[in-house]
């Protein structure tokens, strides 16, 4: 099993080289001069000339791209154009930030949605599920930058309990920091995973072991938790994974509704500023996580259902 | 079974709208009540009794690009870097004056040398003296910076004429010289800071400000301490922390809920909110800023002919434009220069000249009766696209219909200064010197832009340069105005108005027309 876990993370290599060359080319396309945006208007032609000359900033676009991939394999994410400092430290100090704030909201999701979508589909048709699917296509369905002015607007200006932005020093104004940001992060996760539980779970509920395992006297409890729930977890899995994955590189709008210092609000700094190794760092920084997660969730699997894992003994020999 | 069903889903939908009418009612009470949490609490009157807070929060909308000054010389950047730094003087926003400051006083010895005698004991926040130096090597490394040099190119030398004083030599006359040394790059820095860490001189910048450079943590806050060798008088907070908050409400909630004592940068449909409200103040003065149409006035499209320019001004209702785009916080103006600006005069600005009538008939005198289609450049920004889609509505009643390109500013000024047909720019002017020589030097047929050719401007240039008396050089000023509003080729929209919300218990705040605003001054006390 560990041998596919190591191809798979072997494939992050072509994964990384392709994710660069596409942001590489796309921020390529763009009409403004790096140069000119860190140097400002009142410039003059030859300081922005020998910038260009210090960046590289003439070189044909493959050699460009060539010394960036070079760079990062010894680890060197670049100088950020922005802030003159390296990307690298930028990307530590913030990714910190980031997954607490993603781990935080998939946390809720895992809490609050999987209960929701387990009790919908104990009480299919009951008021219950009526109003928690209600709930799930409002959490669907509503943008987190609006839901997280209506939180600001309700729990910091109306009453005021709850700081509007930013991150809190110390444990305790962290965690009251964390909590609008993780709610608004978490509520289109928890929708997903709400309906994903429930109708995996009425799917389960219809099979016949479930009816076998009724006949054996077996206690509800026990039958909702081993043999209904373990077996609907599966698709839930692969939904709050990949969410967790969306949540690291998808907080952006959230981090810059609420200032809270991640990458999300970084990246989109640096975009504003032509910040091209910022935004590269941050981009790269954001794939490998990515990939690393969804590794995560397939070897989750394996620990889940005995039947994945023997697969997974296959695709290692093979 | 089945009428429980249908009840429980009644149920439902019933649930499903009070949410949103909940969430909407939130919404509408926030907008048309004015937060009124602290109505009772007087700002004057009571402050013996008040406690003064430690910390003092500024909020603004964008990080700086660097806080070394000879590196960057934006707004965003000098408003903090100029918390830090000092100039050999300074503007007063109270008396409206320039000051003394690391200088105390200076003399013209001749047409090209002044001599400035320097404050002694001025120590830098690392504890060393600051000592002409440092003055010789500040200046002499923002006129090889590249950066941010244009704007001291009329500096030929400085040289140091003992421990405290220096001697500038310029190149050509220049009576503004003292207006235009509060440019917030002419700062003096460390020599032995600089030299001994050039690159990073940024991350830890060493002035002799009031308040002294903590720690940075890029895109989210910046944090000074009030530096006690300070030579004046020292800062009244002892903590000061930038925070950057880029959503606009958000920068309003912070301040409604406490959050924040100041906030830069307010949006203006949000203004008029944050002055109804009791517990908050708005303040707001007109800036050095005004927004303009430039012309290439040798375009090879009909705005090379200067009627057509004038009649642009006619076609364009700046009061209706002002109201829809700034909420009203912008005062409409004629001149290339704001009220705030040294040269500025009432009786020249002509403000709102609205009148169709007289555009059709400009127009027809110049040969265009039937109006014309014409491409206009505008920089990126909701302000910048809105006043363009205001434009083209009025400009299309008298029969020019312009097409609007929006690009990045970088983008406008490259295709611009590179020579391309570009017959309008729709953009802006902050006189970062504060004196209308700024702008005239910018419509000189020699310097970048080349849109604007009169030899006048040469000759008036150079008049005020060596006019020393200030009423005459005001008279030659405007004579420049009325150039300005004959030749039109930049039309002056209006002038926008800086605006800043503080919470009542903060005092001793004034605004700095450039919006390089100092905080030494400001109290603020516990709620």
């Amino acid at each position: 099993m560990w041998k596919y876990v190591l191809k798979r993370l072997l494939l992050l290599i072509p994964v990384m080289l392709g994710t660069i060359l596409v942001v590489f080319f796309i921020m390529d396309q763009s009409d403004v001069d790096p140069a000119k945006v860190m140097l400002g208007d009142a410039a003059t032609e030859e300081t922005i000339a020998q910038l260009h000359e210090e960046l590289g900033l003439d070189d044909p676009f493959l050699v460009r791209y060539a010394r960036y991939v070079l760079n990062l394999i010894k680890g060197d994410m670049g100088t950020s154009y922005n802030y003159h400092t390296p990307v690298a430290n930028q990307i530590a100090a913030r990714l910190p930030n980031t997954i607490l704030l993603a781990g935080t909201a998939v946390l809720l999701t895992i809490i609050v949605g999987i209960p929701i979508g387990v009790l919908a589909a104990k009480k299919q048709y009951s008021f219950f599920d009526n109003i928690s699917m209600v709930f799930c296509l409002f959490g669907a369905a509503s943008p987190a930058f609006w839901i997280g002015l209506i939180l600001v607007l309700v729990f910091s200006l109306k009453l005021p309990i709850l700081p509007a932005s930013g991150m809190g020093k110390g444990f305790i104004n962290c965690l009251l920091s964390l909590i609008l940001p993780a709610i608004t992060l978490s509520l289109h996760g928890t929708a997903t995973a709400a309906r994903t539980t429930r109708s995996s779970m009425l799917d389960t509920i219809r099979q016949d072991y479930i009816d076998t395992a009724r006949a054996k006297g077996t206690s509800e409890k026990v039958i909702t938790r081993k043999h209904m729930l373990r077996n609907a977890l599966i698709p839930v899995i692969t939904a709050v994974g990949l969410n967790f994955g969306v949540l690291l590189g998808g907080s952006v709008l959230t981090e810059t509704v609420f200032a809270w210092p991640g990458i999300g609000r970084y990246v989109i700094e640096s975009i504003k500023t032509q910040d091209i190794p910022s935004v590269l760092g941050c981009v790269v920084t954001l794939s490998v996580m990515f990939t690393i997660v969804n590794v995560l969730v397939d070897i989750l699997y394996a620990f889940v259902d005995p039947r994945i894992k023997a697969q997974y003994k296959r695709a290692g020999r093979k | 079974m089945k009428s429980q069903k249908k009840y429980s889903k009644i149920i439902s939908c019933i649930l499903a709208v009070m949410m949103i009418v909940c969430i909407f009612a939130a919404c509408t009470n926030q907008t048309n009540e004015p937060s009124n949490t602290n109505s009772g609490t007087e700002a004057n009157g009571t402050s013996s009794e008040r406690k003064q807070k430690d910390t003092l929060i500024v909020v603004k909308s964008e990080d700086v690009s660097s806080l070394d000054p000879s590196k960057i010389v934006n707004q965003k950047s000098f408003t903090i870097y100029s918390q830090i730094f000092e100039g050999l003087v300074r503007f007063n926003p109270e008396t409206k004056a320039v000051e003394p400051c690391l200088a105390t006083e200076w003399k013209q010895i001749d047409d090209l040398n002044w001599h400035f005698t320097l404050r002694q004991g001025v120590k830098f926040h690392d504890g060393s003296e600051m000592t002409s130096e440092d003055v010789v090597y500040s200046f002499e490394r923002i006129m090889s910076s590249g950066v941010v040099s244009s704007y001291v190119d009329y500096i030929d030398k400085i040289v140091a004429d003992g421990d405290y004083a220096v001697t500038i030599t310029i190149k050509m006359p220049y009576a503004q010289i003292i207006q235009a040394l509060t440019y917030p790059a002419a700062v003096v820095v460390s020599k032995a800071a600089v030299e001994a860490n050039e690159e990073g001189f940024a991350q830890k910048p060493i002035g002799t400000g009031p308040y002294a450079f903590v720690e940075r943590f890029e895109a989210d806050s910046i944090t000074l301490i009030a530096f006690d060798d300070y030579w004046g008088e020292k800062a009244k907070t002892k903590n000061l922390i930038f925070k950057v908050i880029p959503e606009g409400s958000q920068r309003t909630i912070m301040l409604e809920n406490g959050e924040a004592d100041i906030i830069c940068d307010v949006p203006s449909n949000d203004a008029a909110r944050i002055a109804a409200a009791d517990n908050l103040k708005l303040y707001n003065e007109t800036g050095n800023k005004y927004y303009a149409l430039i012309f290439k006035c040798d375009s090879s499209t009909p705005v090379s002919n200067k009627l057509v320019r004038q009649a642009f001004e006619y076609a364009i209702d700046k009061q209706a434009l002002a109201d829809a785009v700034m909420a009203g916080y912008a005062q409409v103006g004629s001149l290339l220069c704001t009220p705030a600006t040294t040269g500025y005069n009432a009786e020249k600005d002509r403000g709102n000249v609205y009148d169709v009538e007289k555009a059709k008939a400009l127009l027809t005198e110049a040969g265009y009766p039937d109006g014309f289609d014409l491409e206009v450049y505008v920089r990126t920004g909701q302000i910048y696209e809105e006043i363009a889609t205001i434009i083209q509505a009025q400009l299309a009643e008298v029969g020019i219909n312009i097409n609007i390109n929006l690009l990045e500013s970088a983008k406008i000024d490259e295709k611009f200064y590179g020579g391309e047909e570009i017959p309008i720019r729709l953009s802006f002017y902050n006189n970062i010197c504060a004196d209308t020589d700024f702008i005239m030097q910018k419509l000189l047929p020699t310097t970048y832009g080349q849109v604007y050719f009169n030899d006048d401007m040469v000759d008036l240039i150079n008049r005020s340069r060596a006019e020393t008396d200030d009423a005459k050089r005001q008279a030659i000023y405007d004579e420049f105005h009325d150039l300005m509003a004959d030749d039109m080729p930049q039309l002056s929209l209006f002038y926008e108005q800086i605006l800043v919300g503080t919470s009542n218990m903060v005092e001793g705040f004034s605004i700095n027309p450039l919006g390089a605003h100092q905080y030494c001054h400001v109290v603020v006390y516990e709620n």
